[in-house]
């Protein structure tokens, strides 16, 4: 059975846009659109779904939605929905860095790096003990051997929780788009969620075939 | 030639030692998580340098037995940035071990999981403080 009268549209989603404040969203922007007819297309286009915000933030738009709303613009067309479900909307405002701040930022990650390898390897070398390796590397920085250097060790058991701060934590900013980011945790929890639904599925359809 | 010998040996052994670090590094991808948190991917190959150069230096001034001789103060502060690293390495090994997740299920806190963070944290750094100044002296 053939439908004569509708056009056929396809629209190809991607998974993620990025976009400025105070900016549209049209189609155009977040897929592809196949159609036979070219005005039907150019139109299919220059639909608007997505309104901009002031602020930065993450968003998203359903599939659902777009077809929804092509559907009411336009009459007398099919819509299929290829790729998605969903298209994350990733709002950012144009980025002022400090030439300053981006510097700090990357001379901190270097000097944290640098110095944690330095500690690792001298860790290793002394057998994975760090009572050993304390005082070696108290030693290498001030030339005075000394038993458990209490000025090295209670930063040291500090930096430890600020350490653990940084991995786990949400992350702090002005922006409510890098707040809502998810931490690691947060994320391997999703993880074994999902794996732990798909398992249930297996087990389920395992059952009905026995 | 004997010592030629033993430095091509200590050369392997130092090659198959370092990959076997920067393996472990990247399986743990706790730097990738630093450079996220901090918003700064532009450098990346900055932050490889500096593990190398780490690695490398300090392993030299381990083996010559070499001391920088400066005041106490700068010590703590490079013992700071060492815990910060160990932290987050610590952290993130746990994380790859999938305890957390699996115990948060058992128990249901799964919207509580600040709780569990904090937790983690002053345990950890408690348990450092107590062995450092404690358990060392009995």
């Amino acid at each position: 059975m053939k439908n004569i009268g509708k056009e056929q549209v396809y629209i190809y989603l991607n998974d993620k846009h990025s976009l400025d404040i105070n900016t549209h969203v049209y189609i155009e922007d977040i897929g592809k659109v196949y159609c036979k007819n070219k005005s039907i297309k150019r139109k299919v286009e220059k639909i608007r779904v997505y309104s901009g915000q002031d602020k930065e933030i993450y968003d998203y738009i359903s599939g659902n939605d777009i077809v929804a709303k092509v559907l009411d613009t336009i009459d007398n067309i099919d819509v299929t929905i290829i790729g998605g479900p969903d298209v994350l909307l990733e709002v950012k405002d144009k980025e002022n860095t400090k030439a300053i701040l981006e510097f700090l930022k990357i001379f901190t990650i270097c000097v944290i790096l640098f110095f944690g390898s330095a500690l690792t390897i001298v860790y290793f070398f002394e057998d994975v003990g760090m009572e050993e390796t304390v005082k070696k590397i108290h030693f290498l920085i001030t030339g005075v051997e000394e038993d458990n250097p209490m000025t090295f060790t209670i930063p040291f058991s500090v930096g430890i929780g600020l350490g653990i701060f940084a991995f786990f934590n949400r992350v702090f900013s002005f922006s409510k788009r890098r707040r809502q980011e998810p931490g690691p945790l947060e994320i391997e929890l999703n993880l074994y969620d999902k794996d732990m639904e798909d398992v249930i599925i297996q087990e389920l359809k395992d059952k009905d075939k026995s | 030639m004997k010592l030629l010998l033993s430095s091509l040996i200590g050369l392997s052994t130092g090659i198959t030692i370092g990959s076997a670090a920067a393996a472990f590094f990247t399986l743990l991808n706790f730097i990738s998580r630093m450079i996220q948190v901090m918003n700064a991917k532009k450098r990346i190959n900055l932050y490889q340098n500096s593990v190398v150069l780490g690695a490398t230096i300090c392993s030299l001034m381990y083996f010559f037995h070499m001391s920088l001789k400066l005041y106490k103060i700068f010590s703590s502060l490079i013992s700071l940035v060492m815990g910060i690293f160990v932290g987050m390495f610590s952290s993130a090994l746990a994380e790859v071990l999938n305890v957390m997740p699996v115990l948060s299920k058992k128990l249901k806190v799964k919207h509580k999981l600040k709780y569990i963070k904090i937790s983690l944290l002053f345990g950890k750094v408690l348990g450092a403080l107590w062995y450092w100044l404690v358990f060392i002296k009995m």
